[in-house]
């Protein structure tokens, strides 16, 4: 299986990297076809899609485990995120911003081990499935918020007069409301299999702090004193808070949610 | 009266909730690496229910432990202020269906905040219950006994990896609860709920020879008789690594009674100090242990979980009618689009 993940790793990567140079060359207005981008990252999430397929068969489990299947995971609702903001709203300059974060993930995976492994009793229950689902799902949405605050702090026109404000406000709603699903699984997972639906273990510390912060952010980003700039700072500083409690927990610190 | 409106307008807004919520996020940050660098502090905190460990631990471990009082005191404030949120919300908008998913979350959240202070306040938590299979325990002072009927460990490249238990939970002697706990399975009565935890091999009793009669097994629950009418009693026992005054385990105190139970002698045999004794005219020998597989359980009573329950349903409505409203399901104005709390 090591085999085949790599060469399906290589493809992947190629076809993020030629959709993050299209959306570059869509940027410069180059003449290309409309559907040279869509094409591209659809076909790099199809080629994941394969891959995450067969790496379950072998291993009889959601492949979430670890770290390239995490940042894989990532890296796959980045690429859906971004794809479903161009159909809807064609907001071209992000298109370099979300696609480069995925290839960023897609280029972290390839240090992870790449091995199958088969999953701990404990983890082989249906909430782990829902709950990795919702937690990635609204990671994707936290990474291109704040990517999308990033560039609005960075002066960005597609903030100001383009539809930027609009995805970024969206970004934090949908995620939002997907992390509240994460937590709520989580507690239900933690109290049958831990004891209880709070524990203090540095990873359920700062999941919840995770969501409080957010829980804050959702609560002011429609007030108009708190919108442009400052809305921004709070949607990369969620990012940064995301990043830390997934991968600066997982491998930095002692956490029953380990990455390697 | 401008003052109290003022007032009230603060305590409503939600930006004086994000300042709390921002708080909140601090203190728990810092907490998060003290908790990490004093495991002999916080490592306990699950061991116990929240304000148990408090009194017990929390106000000993002053000033590392401020960080928790002060989350308490925030988790108290952003409380209060989504619950003046919520009633402000029915004082004016009653009418927009569209923000009900807000109000259903804040509900939600308030009722899970209610049975967690209800289960920090009143629940109990007894870790590190061992039975030994075929026998019952006492699970603390709660008044419930477990009895384990067999225990089929899982084992896995890196050993055991669940404990499979057939238990049954007794309330004054009554069975209440039985079937298998597992992991992700526990058993659960009511709001007691029953975690398998681990197992090991427990000394149940020792295997002693005694001189001129022969071998004898005798264990805490069942004493040896010996051929010429004396037998074998044990007293106190202590499991590999236990220590008690100037006695290590494993080991045991055995005692030979002779006619209306008269002790004619006792002596602390283990492997880790004394081998023989001499009781009365007799000499025993320590040969070995009588070992049994024992199941480790955890035992949590949370009186508060109910409204824990009802409070994740209620904020997961919530969230699914935001998600309708977003997408244009409920009719009215986008929530994105909002201006006003």
């Amino acid at each position: 299986m090591a085999e085949t993940t790599l060469v399906f790793h290589v493809v992947i990567l190629a076809l993020y990297g030629a959709a993050f140079l299209l959306s570059l060359l869509r940027l410069a207005k180059l003449p290309l076809p409309g559907w040279a981008f869509p094409a591209a990252l659809g076909a790099g999430m199809l080629a994941q899609a394969v891959l995450g397929a067969l790496r379950w068969r072998a291993s009889g489990h959601f492949p979430v485990t670890g770290l390239f299947e995490t940042l894989h995971c990532l890296a796959f609702c980045v690429g859906a995120i971004t794809l479903y903001f161009h159909l809807r709203y064609r907001p071209d300059p992000f298109l370099p911003g979300g696609t480069a974060l995925a290839l960023a993930a897609l280029a972290g995976a390839s240090l992870g081990p790449k091995a199958v492994h088969p999953l701990t009793p404990s983890l082989d229950t249906p909430l782990f499935l829902l709950h990795v689902a919702a937690s990635f799902a609204a990671y994707g949405m936290f990474a291109v918020s704040g990517v999308l605050g990033a560039y609005d702090l960075a002066g960005a026109r597609l903030m100001r007069e383009g539809p930027g404000r609009r995805l970024r406000d969206e970004g934090l709603y949908l995620g939002y409301i997907l992390f509240s699903w994460c937590m709520i699984v989580g507690c239900i997972w933690a109290y049958l299999a831990w004891g209880s639906y709070w524990n203090w273990n540095v990873k359920g510390l700062w999941s919840f702090l995770l969501w409080f912060f957010y829980s804050g952010v959702i609560h002011v980003r429609n007030r108009p004193s708190w919108q442009g700039r400052p809305a921004s700072v709070l949607a990369v500083a969620g990012f940064l808070i995301t990043l830390f409690t997934w991968l600066g927990v997982g491998l930095l610190m002692k956490s029953n949610h380990p990455l390697l | 009266m401008d003052k109290l409106t003022a007032l009230w307008r603060v305590a409503v807004s939600p930006v004086t909730f994000v300042v709390l919520a921002l708080l909140w996020c601090l203190d728990l940050a810092v907490g998060s690496f003290i908790n990490t660098t004093h495991p002999e502090l916080f490592g306990s905190m699950d061991a116990y229910p929240f304000a148990l460990w408090l009194e017990l631990v929390g106000r000993k471990a002053m000033p590392s432990s401020l960080w928790v009082y002060l989350l308490a005191a925030l988790t108290w404030a952003m409380v209060l202020s989504l619950l003046l949120c919520t009633l402000n919300w029915f004082f004016r908008r009653r009418k927009r269906m569209r923000g009900a998913g807000e109000v259903l979350v804040h509900l939600g959240f308030l009722l899970v905040f209610a049975g967690f202070v209800l289960g920090s306040m009143l629940g109990t938590r007894v870790q590190g219950v061992v039975v030994p299979q075929g026998t019952t325990a006492p699970v603390g002072d709660t008044g419930l006994s477990l009895r384990l009927d067999r225990i089929d460990p899982v084992t896995g490249p890196r050993g055991v990896v669940d404990t499979p238990a057939a238990v049954a939970l007794l309330a004054g002697g009554r069975e209440v609860a039985s079937g298998v706990s597992r992991v992700n399975h526990p058993l659960m009565w009511g709001p007691t709920v029953v975690y398998s935890r681990d197992l090991r091999q427990q000394v149940v009793g020792l295997e002693v020879e005694v001189a001129g009669l022969g071998m004898a097994q005798v264990t805490t629950e069942a004493p040896a008789p010996l051929p010429d009418g004396t037998r074998l009693v044990l007293g106190l026992l202590l499991q590999d690594g236990q220590v008690l005054g100037g006695l290590t385990g494993p080991g045991g105190v055995v005692n030979l009674a002779g006619a209306g139970n008269r002790s004619l002698g006792s002596a602390y045999l283990s492997p880790r100090g004394k081998m023989t004794a001499r009781l009365g005219s007799r000499d025993v020998r320590l040969s070995g242990a009588v070992v049994q597989t024992a199941g480790v359980f955890d035992v949590h009573r949370d009186p508060g979980v109910w409204l824990v329950i009802c409070g994740g349903v209620i904020l997961g409505l919530g969230t699914l009618w935001a998600l309708a409203g977003y997408l244009g399901l409920i009719p009215g104005p986008v929530p994105g689009e909002s201006k006003a709390e």
